[in-house]
């Protein structure tokens, strides 16, 4: 059986998440001290050794990024924790969160010393009340010990990070959105370019990284780039926390070296699929990721082998759905997200959404025809070539893959039947 | 309404920088007998902040956790996205209306509790799960549900 493997988690629980003492004394800021006598822009070659890919979603790569905004000559420079895990089914920055803030703060000080920033934000999502009270006490006894503030550890370098709370908008996790929403304003995505790392919070060359990519600095630089890249496969180094919940008997969030199969993480760690049901289709990186079937179970966890059968590991929530559930509700239910969600600023979003959620509605109504169904496909097309941002890119996703692995199903609805009886047609009619 | 004090305590404890408008806002509200930033707060913060009413106006109506109408005294908040849904996170919310005798969108006449379908507050490992102000509960069935209700109600 697969073994979870804690190289990120392994503090988890096991210190008061305020206790600087604490953590240091489970071997924490070993990473910072040992970044501190090193030259920042050996720091960010570690990074770029390490090989790690950015955990929120769009796995670009960390010490490339780094380092551009490392040239950059422009002060004051920000880095900006992107705390706002607003994909559904996502639930695994709130565990670093929760139980080892003060590894965000090392890796966020560290990356502040690589780069050279003075003033750090921690934007987390409003949902996360108590985390945001959590990374405020953290961050007030690191500055205390000295971690934080002027002159870290007696040394040149001063940094200081303030927690900003979001008020529940999934858009604001984009990260030109997130730096509208840190200014105080509404989170609608700013065209591009130019791009954050050159203009973006007050117009500065900001750094946006992931919970979990912050997370994994200190071990970086504290066992060396080399170590992490050894972890995992060739193509995806390191480990990668996984959020796994839906119709599964343990539900949780799972650490794994890259290179477990999907299959392994979905009846080994997460204990397969309850009440002995059968597995009917799993969605792999939250609302904006792709559905498939058991067939595609035994994919490796990396990024190129999920990536040859278009499916993109996103914020590493993985919802199982069993075969009680209805393939178009459940993909009506993901589009009436994004209608909610879109920021309404260009139209093959805004409209795209309102669309696929007409003809996904009518159908769960048994009130559609099939060339309404065949829409599906048009707008959906358009809506990924069209949108502006990332939303609107990766809205019509999960309608695409549901809709090509249960055509049968979506066809059904047409003639008013549904073979679950979940959705509102509830009702399994004879087909006329 | 927020009382004075209150409100100059929430902008003391955080400033009144920009990026502390939304945290200003979230606790005002929370401060609030019946969970909304009533017009007279809006101007308050609006004079601290020093930016337009219509600028507040135009980020609370952004939010979806911020509200400007008066909503109950306890929000009851209700997943319905994807974990919750796949497990029948739609009967959750049927029983709750039916405990309360009102449907999402709506308060008990006494305004003790209002219910609100909302997105996943990742609590996914609990689902389906609803959330009452910042506690978390999930795993429910209606003995549970109505528990919880109850201690709401002596509350
Ligand atoms: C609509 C949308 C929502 C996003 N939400 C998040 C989020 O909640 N958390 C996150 O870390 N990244 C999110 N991202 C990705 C960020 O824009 C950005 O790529 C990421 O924070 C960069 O960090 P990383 O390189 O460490 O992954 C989102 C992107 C889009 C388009
Ligand atoms: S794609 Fe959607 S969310 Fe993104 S800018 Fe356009 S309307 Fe807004
Ligand atoms: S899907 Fe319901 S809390 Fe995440």
């Amino acid at each position: 059986m697969v073994e979870e493997l804690k190289i990120l988690t392994g503090y988890c629980g096991r210190y008061n998440y305020a206790s600087v003492k604490e953590y240091v004394s489970l071997g924490g800021y070993q990473g910072l001290k040992k970044a501190l006598a090193m030259k920042p822009e050996d720091v960010i070659n570690e990074v770029i050794v390490s090989n790690l890919m950015g955990r929120g979603g769009a796995a670009y790569p960390t010490g490339e990024k780094w380092d551009m905004i490392s040239r950059i000559d422009n002060d004051p420079k920000y880095i900006v924790c992107n705390a706002d895990e607003g994909e559904p089914g996502t639930f695994k920055d709130k565990k670093l969160i929760y139980n080892d803030p003060m590894k965000i703060i090392e890796g966020m000080t560290i990356a502040a010393y690589a780069i050279s920033s003075k003033k750090g934000y921690i934007y987390i999502r409003g949902e996360y009340r108590e985390g945001y009270y959590r990374l405020k006490e953290a961050i007030r006894s690191a500055k205390a010990a000295g971690y934080l503030g002027v002159s870290i550890l007696g040394t040149t370098l001063d940094f200081d990070i303030e927690v900003v709370s979001g008020a529940g908008a999934y858009v604001c996790g984009e990260n030109s959105a997130l730096c509208e929403s840190i200014e105080g304003k509404s989170g609608r995505p700013r065209l591009k370019p130019p791009y954050i790392k050159n203009v973006g919070i007050y117009g500065q060359p900001t750094l946006v990284n992931n919970v979990e990519t912050f997370s994994c600095i200190p071990y970086i630089i504290e066992k060396g780039g080399k170590n992490y890249a050894s972890i995992g496969t060739e193509s995806s180094a390191g480990t990668k926390l996984v959020s796994v919940s839906g119709n599964v008997k343990n539900p949780g969030v799972f650490e794994i070296p890259f290179g477990v199969t999907l299959r392994e993480i979905v009846y080994g760690l997460a204990g397969g699929v309850e009440d002995g049901n059968v597995l009917k289709f799993v969605q792999m990186g939250g609302a904006s990721g792709a559905c498939f079937t058991d067939s595609d179970l035994d994919t490796p966890l990396d990024y190129k082998a999920l990536r040859s059968k278009r499916i993109s590991i996103g914020s590493g929530a993985i919802v199982v759905a069993d075969q009680t559930n209805c393939a178009v509700d459940y993909a009506l239910m993901t589009m009436e997200f994004f209608l909610h969600e879109s920021c309404g600023k260009c139209t093959p979003c805004r409209e795209g959404n309102a669309q696929l959620c007409r003809i996904l509605k009518n159908l769960v109504l048994g009130t559609a025809n099939e060339k309404q169904v065949r829409h599906l496909e048009n707008i959906s097309q358009l809506m990924m070539k069209a949108s502006s941002c990332g939303l609107g890119k990766a809205a019509p996703t999960a309608v695409l893959t549901l809709y090509s692995n249960f055509k049968e199903e979506f066809l059904e609805h047409v003639e008013g039947y549904c073979r679950t009886g979940s959705c509102n047609i509830s009702r399994k009619k004879a087909v006329v | 309404m927020v009382e004075r004090y209150k409100l100059e305590e929430i902008v003391e404890i955080n400033g009144t920088t920009e990026d502390k408008l939304l945290t200003t806002l979230l606790e005002v509200q929370s401060a609030s007998e019946l969970n909304y930033i009533s017009q007279e707060d809006a101007e308050f913060i609006a004079e601290k902040f020093g930016i337009p009413l219509n600028r507040i106006y135009e980020v609370i109506s952004f939010y979806s956790m911020l509200s400007m109408k008066p909503r109950g005294k306890h929000i009851i908040e209700v997943c319905k996205s994807s974990a919750c849904h796949v497990r029948k996170g739609k009967n959750l919310l049927k029983m709750l209306e039916d405990i309360l005798g009102i449907k999402a969108g709506e308060a008990t006449s006494d305004n003790n509790f209002y219910i609100e379908e909302v997105n996943c507050f990742g609590a996914c490992d609990k689902a389906p799960a609803i959330k009452i102000g910042n506690d978390i509960y999930g795993n429910l069935d209606r003995k549970k549900l109505t528990e919880i209700i109850n201690r709401y109600w002596e509350a």
